[in-house]
């Protein structure tokens, strides 16, 4: 795991209107501040929709969730909509085990 | 080295050997010529005048021998090495460093020693310890009094073993003049010179003689002065000269800054602890009709004390038919959970959900509705991140022994249920975790445990550990399930505790996060006490249950 930097934040724009942030790598305690950074960017910039790509995180602790939580509260105040665009089958099970896997839009 | 050796021209004149030793010999820079095991075969004057002991036939000292070329300490001196390959052998050229001038070095010494610990006594030891070693016969460092108008003090003198310290009334100490002033972070004089006629008895060890130049100062902190030091030359050495009292300013700064970093780290240690035992387990208490038992292991990272609690909330008896405030009956509840985050922030809030917890019992028993007010409660929190996973299950004694789990479950891993035939399974309860979303979504379930089943109660830390053969494989469901299914008709403690042992294995010493463990087991024995109710009985297996959803 220390091969490489433990967290990857990219915030694209594949369209106007639209936000994405990228995360690879590992989202706990210890990375979070980077992520944060970037989502309360994200809102800054009051996109119409939120994409999250999570397909490359490999853990996600609670300090993690918390960072996702806050930007879906956040989103959900400014009227975005919240999407996770790609995620892993361990962050699917993650989800679910917090029974938020009805409240984002999930891709197949 | 270019030269006549062997035969070459005739009558050409040849380098004797005792030329060569007085060539080398006549070099300011130490040569020493030694094997490729490090025994010295040749030496010269100069390197034998910087080193005694380089002598040839015996090694070379070790920490003379660095690889490449390095500046080392060696007899108290500073001596430049540097290492080239010499045929077969390897030559050693030492120089010494030019020395540097002393207040140079006083300050890279106070920076090393005052920095060395973030405990307030050990750097007020280290520095009387640099005021004797560098300025004077007698330092002493007072701390800062406390509320109750003591001061501590740490006191060295030349040429006696090791700093002396103790407690004394702040009264007795404030007899030192201008000290009054230093504690309040005040300079007087020239770098804080005062009367050394008027010096204190408790200043001066008996013996000292009389002193012929006192300072006082202050260390400066952060904002508050960090304590004040005296400095005390006796009689037969002359006052403190320009040079001395620049390097007294350079003890002050340094001094009072790893002072007030040290203390604020103590500070802060002693607020994290405080905080901290909000985090810790209760004691489980004796539940009439079955057996609790739970452990709860702290991330190891110094300063990130994670969020796991569990706590236990016993029926409030007869309490309520008193008071006329209606206070509700119900059975005894036990929570496991994981709040957002970790260290003091993360101790706030997982405190702030065990007592609101506690409050609301008082008028809601209902799981799923606890739950709901729980949610509320969070979400009306104004501090960040009050996200908090739990499980909360009823307990409540069923006739023949058995015991019903009324479990609702909030973001959290559903607890495992074993049976006494073995097996395992998940309890069906899910829901959404608490802090974050205005409607929640719980789906309750109630477990039926005949004596001896198991229901466990964990947090993700068990079985998202990463650590097995590869190191970087989660523990994950599956195994934790077997490893139970391992422990059918253990008693509760032992079950418990193997379940940690099995976890610890895992990590195999890798980083831990927080991992919570917290069971129950149905009858009021266990198969170790003696009356093993549970396994004399012929197995009827629990399998009976209770659905019941409700969307809140």
């Amino acid at each position: 795991m220390q091969d490489t930097p433990p967290l990857l934040v990219e915030y694209v724009t594949p369209e106007p209107g639209t936000a994405r942030l990228v995360l690879t790598g590992e989202l706990d305690y210890t990375t979070v501040d980077e992520a944060a950074e970037e989502a309360d960017k994200v809102l800054a910039d009051n996109p119409r929709v939120i994409e999250l790509d999570l397909a490359g995180l490999r853990f996600v602790d609670s300090s993690g969730i918390a960072v996702v939580m806050n930007l879906y509260r956040g989103a959900e105040e400014r009227g975005a909509a919240l999407r996770i665009v790609a995620l892993t089958a361990y962050l699917r099970h993650l989800l679910r085990v917090i029974a938020l896997d009805d409240v984002f839009d999930l891709p197949d | 080295m270019r030269g006549a050796t062997g035969s070459t021209n005739a009558g050409a004149a040849r380098a004797t050997p005792g030329d060569m030793a007085a060539l080398l010999d006549g070099s300011d820079e130490g040569i020493v010529l030694c094997d490729a095991g490090g025994v010295v075969l040749l030496a010269n004057a100069a390197a034998a005048r910087l080193a005694p002991e380089i002598v040839p036939g015996r090694p070379v000292p070790p920490q003379l021998d660095p690889a490449g070329s390095s500046m080392v300490t060696y007899g108290g001196r500073v001596i430049r090495v540097r290492t080239e390959a010499a045929g077969d052998h390897r030559a050693l050229y030492l120089s010494e460093a030019p020395s540097l001038p002393r207040r140079a070095e006083f300050l890279l010494e106070a920076a090393r020693r005052l920095f060395a610990s973030l405990h307030p006594r050990r750097c007020a030891r280290a520095a009387v310890d640099l005021g004797t070693e560098f300025l004077c016969d007698l330092a002493v460092v007072v701390l800062p009094p406390a509320t109750n108008r003591r001061v501590e003090w740490i006191r060295a003198v030349a040429g006696h073993p090791g700093p002396e310290e103790g407690v004394m009334p702040l009264s007795t100490a404030l007899r030192v003049p201008g000290l009054t002033d230093a504690l309040a972070g005040l300079t007087h004089g020239s770098g804080g010179r005062q009367d050394a006629g008027a010096v204190p008895d408790w200043l001066l060890p008996e013996g000292f003689g009389p002193a012929v130049d006192l300072l006082v100062f202050p260390l400066p902190g952060n904002s508050v002065p960090a304590g004040a030091m005296a400095l005390v030359r006796r009689a037969g050495r002359p006052a403190f000269d320009d040079e001395a009292l620049a390097m007294v300013r350079d003890l002050a700064s340094r001094a009072g800054a790893a002072l007030s970093a040290a203390s604020l780290f103590r500070e802060q240690s002693a607020v994290n602890a405080i905080l901290i035992d909000d985090l810790l387990p209760p004691d489980l208490p004796e539940v009439e009709g079955m057996r609790l038992a739970g452990r709860l292991r702290s991330s190891q990272q110094a300063g990130a004390v994670g969020g796991d609690f569990y706590d236990v909330y016993m029926s409030e008896t007869g309490a309520g038919h008193d008071s006329g405030i209606g206070i509700v009956e119900r059975p005894p509840l036990i929570i496991l959970g994981d709040v957002c985050g970790k260290g003091a922030r993360a101790a706030v809030l997982a405190g702030q959900v065990r007592q609101s917890l506690r409050a609301l019992l008082l008028l809601e028993s209902r799981p799923v509705q606890l739950l709901e007010l729980l949610n509320r409660s969070l979400l009306a929190s104004p501090a960040p991140n009050s996200y908090v996973t739990l499980v909360l299950a009823a307990l409540r004694v069923a006739p023949d022994e058995h015991v019903l789990v009324d479990l609702a479950v909030a973001g959290h891993p559903p607890p495992l249920v074993l049976r006494r035939d073995g097996t395992v399974e998940e309890a069906p309860a899910r829901g959404s975790l608490l802090g974050a979303l205005k409607k929640t979504v719980v789906r309750p379930a109630t477990v039926d445990l005949a004596p001896g089943e198991v229901c466990l109660l964990y947090s993700d830390g068990i079985t998202e550990a990463f650590g097995g053969p590869t190191r970087r494989e989660m523990f994950g469901e599956e195994r934790l399930k077997e490893a139970l299914a391992s422990c059918a008709g253990m008693p509760v403690d032992a079950l418990v505790e193997r379940l940690e042992q099995i976890s610890s294995e895992w990590l195999a010493g890798g980083q831990q996060d927080d991992r919570a463990l917290l069971a129950v087991r149905a009858g009021g024995h266990d198969p170790a006490t003696g009356t093993e109710t549970g396994t004399a009985t012929v197995a009827t297996p629990g399998a009976m249950t209770v659905w019941a959803e409700t969307t809140g």
